[in-house]
């Protein structure tokens, strides 16, 4: 999508008119294009004096404890991860969905769209990405074991990027987290492959679609994933569309 | 760092504050809800017509920003504009979802409120600054900006119903919502100046 294309679209977008697909398109667009973010921001702040300008309805009191309790419920939840009671399983997956929302958050596989001669370029501001999310440390930490990230760049005619986390830990607390950006063109289903030390292809499952559109697998492989050199997606024909290789996760 | 449940935030104090929220503290949630609550059931209401409705809308709506809190970026944009944005974008979801694939009746009165005294003080807020921003659309912005904001309709059947281009119609939405933030901008430049001058 091209900015003019993006720009026609975005009062639309910013209005919440556009059908799923489109602003799909139009979010990709802005991952990667600052102007356009700064379009969009515009845009919404005037969107934001149109619902500031309403007269104010009063709310039943009761409404505020229904909205803390909700929020405080979820929250709770996905504390559950800290602590050691309950399945290790349910923990991970509580955990790593945590993860994967910060890694959404952050745009952190916006910005590879790359064309090649761009990677370098795409690599740093990815890392740097990586390094700025607030309290992906503290995340990370939590799981135990050794983590792994992989920066996950597209081959020649296919557009898109992603992250891989590895967490390599004892018995069933290990897994393999990858979000990718919906791939262009489209050859789904996508597979996720690690290749280890010695050559050894270990092939996970399919990439399916989060709410958010992106692409995403969770899964807690029992083989040792401590040394796992390269994260694969292959896309329904065995095309590698993105790869990347493995690298201890740093610290922020 | 805790915050006051009125008066306007820093940049710094909402990021704090949204950093709060995502980590599930109780008081930033209350705070959140004692700024933004009341404007996001507005908005509800107005959209979704109904008290049931409304309060469903504000429920989802905190929980989404607990959700997406982390996307919250203050350097980007303030808070309530954020939120509001939220507000609106589930409120035309569950809007469309309800009808379907079919167009709402067509009541066309004019929905943005017009220029008028506020009746209480809300310097947080400041609808009177967003009713003035509203007071400098044309008829012809007002309506089609109506018709999407309250409607959920989108440029191509705001077209069809007007017998306008979908570029005309796309181009006057870009343009109301421009010309709003543009207004609210020089009227938040024109507050702080007299503030400076009062202060001296």
């Amino acid at each position: 999508m091209t900015c003019l294309e993006a720009r026609a679209q975005l009062p639309e977008h910013v209005l919440g008119l556009l059908p799923p697909g489109q602003a799909a398109d139009v979010e990709r667009h802005l991952r990667r294009c600052a102007g356009c973010r700064r379009e969009t921001a515009e845009l919404q702040e005037g969107l934001a004096v149109v619902s500031l300008s309403l007269p104010l309805a009063s709310a039943a009191p009761a409404l505020e404890d229904r909205v803390v309790e909700r929020v405080m419920s979820s929250a709770r939840s996905t504390r559950v991860w800290r602590h050691p009671r309950g399945s290790r399983r349910a923990v991970r997956v509580l955990a790593a969905a945590s993860l994967a929302a910060v890694l959404v958050a952050v745009g952190a596989v916006g910005w590879a769209v790359a064309e090649r001669q761009r990677a370098q370029d795409t690599r740093l501001i990815a890392a740097q990405r990586l390094r700025d999310i607030k309290g992906l440390d503290q995340i990370i930490a939590s799981f135990g074991g050794q983590p792994f990230q992989a920066l996950l760049l597209p081959v020649a005619g296919t557009e898109s990027s992603g992250t891989a986390v590895i967490v390599s830990a004892k018995g069933a607390d290990s897994f393999v987290l990858v979000d990718v950006l919906p791939i262009v063109p489209n050859a789904s289903p996508y597979s996720v492959q690690l290749i280890d030390r010695s050559g050894s292809v270990m092939t996970l499952g399919r990439l399916e679609q989060s709410t958010s559109g992106d692409l995403v697998l969770l899964q807690f492989p029992t083989q040792d994933l401590s040394k796992v050199l390269s994260v694969t997606v292959l896309d329904s024909h065995s095309n590698v569309v993105l790869t990347g290789k493995v690298a201890p996760y740093s610290k922020g | 760092m805790t915050f006051g449940r009125e008066g306007p935030l820093s940049a710094e104090s909402e990021q704090e504050l949204m950093r709060q929220l995502v980590a599930g503290e109780e008081h930033a949630i209350r705070t959140l809800y004692s700024r933004f609550g009341r404007p996001v059931y507005t908005v509800g209401l107005r959209m979704l017509g109904s008290v049931e409705a409304a309060e469903e809308l504000t429920q989802d709506v905190f929980l989404a920003a607990w959700r997406k809190g982390a996307r919250f970026d203050s350097e980007r944009g303030r808070l309530s504009t954020w939120l509001m944005a939220i507000a609106h974008n589930l409120a035309v979801d569950r809007l469309r979802h309800d009808r379907g694939a079919g167009r709402p009746p067509l009541v066309l009165v004019d929905e943005l409120p017009e220029p008028a005294p506020t009746e209480e003080e809300d310097t947080l807020l400041d609808r009177d600054r967003a009713r003035r921003a509203l007071a400098g659309l044309s008829s012809a912005e007002r309506q089609l900006l109506s018709q999407a904001y309250f409607y959920g309709w989108t440029a191509r059947e705001i077209a069809e119903t007007e017998g306008i281009p979908l570029g005309t119609v796309k181009t006057r939405l870009r343009a109301a919502l421009i010309k709003l933030r543009k207004a609210e901008a020089e009227s938040l430049r024109a507050a702080a100046i007299a503030g400076e001058g009062s202060d001296r």
